[in-house]
């Protein structure tokens, strides 16, 4: 079982990102390899948290983009219009993303599964809708520009390496959240829900709290990936979420591994190369996309990391314990 | 008073396209829990299919339709059978994402063939009646007539047909239904083929009045559970209703107000209806 | 007083009167058997005992309190226990882990314990496996604990499902056609099990469609027919009821009751 503090797989992903960066970014292309490596670190905090509603609590968003772009356009805002410091906008754009889905979860996730992501859907769509139109808010089709890096102690987070270093501690903070919560009586909790609602219900289990939980937590880290991703590009428009993001989401989830803690990094990765990799054939890369994932669903519904795991628990047959680093049960 | 009439005479087309959508999507996800987000793909399948029917085979609108409905019926069947029915065991989840891929697959598959120039569906019916102040072309009074007949049958269909009622049966109790003989995976390759059918009736009924693109059944599926939300899982009559209260509701909208809002109403609708009362209008308690 | 009493309990769906007006007490330490035709409304009456459904009429009373219209996390918080028809369990998850589920309702560790993960969140886990493992014993299942439940056979999946009620601890445990699709050497391991269940001091509302189990454990009675209660007694006196009779008999063959 679980002990208190950290396990150590921790410690060696705290090792890897604290190296990671430097090596990479000493390299000839380094600023490219960092630049891969923030765009990781955020797609794996949106995964993550997609990751905890839909791996873990069984409950499908289509509309995950619209709080990535609350969390940006929110914390743009806040340091462009109302001078606050990135260390207060960060934070109060998770704030906006954790509220936009107590609203939005609290009303619908009474539903059944589809009809809620359907909900989720319209409301991105909505979202990007108000992007666009309000325009004296947002400045429209045109987007946001000249938007401020992070400052403290003098640091440079306009230069890759320390703006890497930023995502990768969210980063971390985001696996462990979804990794702590998991293995708890609320992640079981969760995963009840997800294999069989009234079951999980008779077991004294409050469907709805804990479904709006795990909504609220994902639209949390979605917004702060939102922040980290405003103040990377310096410039959000509304493009920037759109419902092929939202698909994008779920795509990394699902190749990486659904219900696993370390997949949506494997699926960010998979989705960050795959449009090198099919270069040559560019016209058919939605195509296929949309075929692995169908094929992904069909054959492998763990994904990558669900993969390796079950041949890891083969291969290691004595072991009768969950382990936190991986599939939780 | 006039201008009213027009959109609601507008509204109740729409209205009429819409709940044939919606009932097919009843019969595949109310009914046969089967969760299918690619519904408004095959609804632009079905538009597809007839101009291609229309254009290369025969001249003959109803022919074409009648073809396309069939051909995507079975097509339905083929889909049911390869992407969904291994997961009905799994956690509904799967399906949907299942449903998603389908939806990238669809699209883009029809942009390679068909490219993303919009084609255009000619009925043949090009004459334009008046009623007083009121105008309207014989190919909205079409997509009317086609789909209230659709509607009757569908109906029939679940209070007569031996396989209406194995489905009706099949929802309420998977296992009892097999129990006493219902072979599930029949009656679900059924649903899943009749659902097909009736979207792909609904997009070559609307597919005449704007250009087909593959992009058309974008925003169809949401409006289709849209509508299934406010009428209450589960009823059919709910699904009709709410089916013509969208459409109604969509046209008074664009007309009155500003059209580039209007994809909100369903939204703003659902949301609306929602809170005031969860289980739909017409859901069972 | 009574452990459950129903009080003229009515649930409609659209026009379809699935439990008209019915009336009943179960006892303490008793097995009541709940049984009637297909369709006259045992499991929907089951689900409006346990708050699935919420009633149209009429009141539920547990230990004196009423409960009509409690949520179903809230009932199972209360004392009553309950499994589903067709052997229903968490079926991709560890027998071990399905057990574990049910002591969700004697818990309390929320988020901040999740993600602190300090001593007593910790001890609290410690304590639910070690819990779930003596529930485990009384199944009969230790051996089997790390496997997927849908691997098992039903009867196996039965007693998943009825260790799962068990871990909740309650008072009552509202049992939904156990035994269904079972071969005679697995009904008799349910039954004795559910003899069992009663005699450690939990009370039993039994639904089943197998008259022989029903005969055999019950010390009362009750009979549902077309949503109404239509008698109610030891199963003796159930086997001479004439409407019980024709009721089972009487709808397909339209013959005489027998005498007996």
């Amino acid at each position: 079982m679980e002990k208190a503090g950290l396990q150590r797989g921790y410690y060696i992903i705290i090792a890897v990102m604290v190296v990671l960066p430097l090596v990479l970014g000493g390299l000839k292309a380094g600023n490219f390899y960092l630049h891969v490596l923030i765009m990781l670190g955020i797609f794996t905090i949106l995964g993550s948290g997609i990751n905890l509603l839909m791996g873990f609590t069984g409950q499908a968003s289509i509309g995950h983009a619209a709080f990535f772009g609350i969390g940006a356009y929110v914390s743009t805002l806040l340091m462009i219009k109302l001078n606050f410091p990135f260390w207060a906008a960060l934070p109060l754009a998770g704030a906006a993303g954790a509220v936009s889905g107590l609203l939005i979860g609290y009303p619908s996730l009474r539903l059944k599964g589809i009809s809620f992501a359907i909900v989720t859907f319209a409301f991105g769509e909505l979202v990007k809708m108000i992007f666009v139109n309000w325009k004296s808010l947002t400045n429209g089709q045109d987007g946001l520009t000249d938007i401020p890096s992070p400052a403290l102690w003098g640091i440079n987070f306009a230069a890759k390496l320390p703006y890497t270093y930023l995502v990768m501690i969210f980063t971390l903070f985001a696996l462990f959240l979804v990794d702590r919560i998991v293995n708890s009586r609320v992640g079981k909790a969760f995963i009840s829900i997800r294999e069989d609602e009234d079951l999980a219900a008779s077991t004294g289990v409050n469907v709805m709290q804990y479904k709006i939980l795990s909504f609220v937590i994902s639209t949390f880290l979605a917004g702060i990936a939102g922040s980290l991703y405003a103040h990377y590009m310096h410039f959000i428009n509304p493009a920037d979420f759109t419902v092929a993001i939202s698909m994008t989401l779920i795509a990394i989830v699902v190749i990486g591994g659904l219900g696993t803690i370390i997949g949506p990094i494997f699926g960010s990765l998979v989705l960050l190369f795959m449009p090198e990799v099919l270069r040559p054939v560019k016209d058919y890369y939605y195509l296929i996309f949309g075929i692995i994932l169908i094929v992904v669903m069909i054959f492998a519904p763990v994904g990558i990391m669900g993969g390796l795991q079950a041949l890891s628990r083969k291969k290691a047959s004595g072991r009768t314990e969950a382990v936190s680093e991986g599939k939780a049960s | 008073m006039m201008v009213f009439l027009q959109f609601l005479l507008n509204g109740v087309m729409l209205g009429s396209a819409y709940t044939v959508v919606a009932l097919g999507l009843t019969l595949m996800f109310s009914i046969m829990h089967i969760v299918n987000f690619a519904h408004g793909e095959i609804f632009m399948l079905g538009a597809y299919v007839c101009w291609v029917i229309l254009t290369q085979v025969t001249g003959n609108y109803w022919v074409a339709f009648l073809l396309s409905m069939v051909i995507v019926f079975f097509i339905g069947m083929l889909v049911e059978r390869l992407c969904f029915r291994p997961l009905y065991e799994k956690a509904h989840i799967n399906m949907f994402i299942v449903s998603l891929g389908l939806v990238i697959v669809l699209q883009e598959a029809a942009t390679l063939i068909w490219t993303g120039f919009g084609k255009s569906l000619n009925t043949g019916y090009k004459t334009v009646r008046r009623f007083g102040q009121i105008f309207i072309t014989d190919e909205r009074l079409i997509v009317i007539g086609g789909a209230v007949i659709l509607i009757v049958a569908a109906l029939l269909f679940f209070q007569k047909a031996r396989a209406g009622k194995a489905m009706r049966a099949a929802a309420q109790h998977r296992m009892g239904a097999r129990m006493v003989g219902v072979d599930i995976n029949r009656v679900s390759s059924l649903a899943f083929g009749v659902g097909a059918a009736l979207a792909a009736a609904a997009g070559s009924l609307l597919g005449p009045l704007s250009m087909l693109t593959p992009t058309m059944g974008g925003t169809v599926v949401m409006k289709a559970f849209v509508i299934i939300i406010l009428g209450g899982m589960g009823s059919i009559g709910g699904a009709i209703i709410g089916g013509y209260v969208l459409g109604i509701a969509e046209s008074l909208f664009a007309g009155y107000a500003w059209s580039e809002w209007q994809p909100a109403v369903g939204f703003v609708i659902l949301i609306l209806v929602l809170s005031l009362r969860p289980q739909g209008l017409f859901g069972r308690g | 007083m009574s452990l459950l009493e129903i009080r003229d309990l009515t649930k409609n769906f659209g026009g379809l009167r699935a439990v008209h007006e019915v009336t009943f007490q179960v006892e303490r330490g008793e097995i009541l058997g709940l049984i009637g035709p297909n369709g006259s409304g045992k499991s929907t009456t089951l689900n409006l005992m346990s708050g699935v459904y919420p009633c149209n009429g009429g009141q539920i009373y547990f230990k004196g309190e009423e409960i009509t219209n409690l949520p179903p996390h809230v009932v199972t918080r209360k004392g009553i226990g309950r499994t589903f028809q067709g052997s229903r369990v968490f079926a991709n998850l560890s027998v071990l882990e399905n057990v574990m589920r049910g002591r969700h309702c004697r818990t309390q560790s929320h988020l901040l314990g999740a993600i602190l993960r300090n001593a007593s969140a910790v001890r609290e886990l410690e304590e639910t496996q070690r819990k779930a493992m003596q529930f485990l014993e009384r199944i009969g299942l230790v051996d089997k604990k790390d496997m997927p439940v849908g691997s098992l056979p039903f009867a196996h999946r039965s007693l998943v499902g009825m260790g799962m009620a068990l871990a909740t601890e309650p008072e009552l445990i509202l049992l939904d056609e156990p035994i269904a699709g079972m071969n005679p050497h697995e009904t008799l391991e349910v039954m004795a099990f559910i003899q069992r269940v009663r005699d450690g001091g939990i009370t039993i509302l039994l639904v089943e469609h197998n008259m022989k189990v029903i005969m055999e454990i019950c010390e009362r009675i009750v009979v549902l027919n077309y949503g109404a209660k239509i008698a109610e007694g030891t199963p003796a006196e159930i086997s001479r009821n004439p409407e019980v009779i024709k009721a089972y008999l009487g709808r397909e063959y339209g013959a005489k009751p027998e005498k007996s």
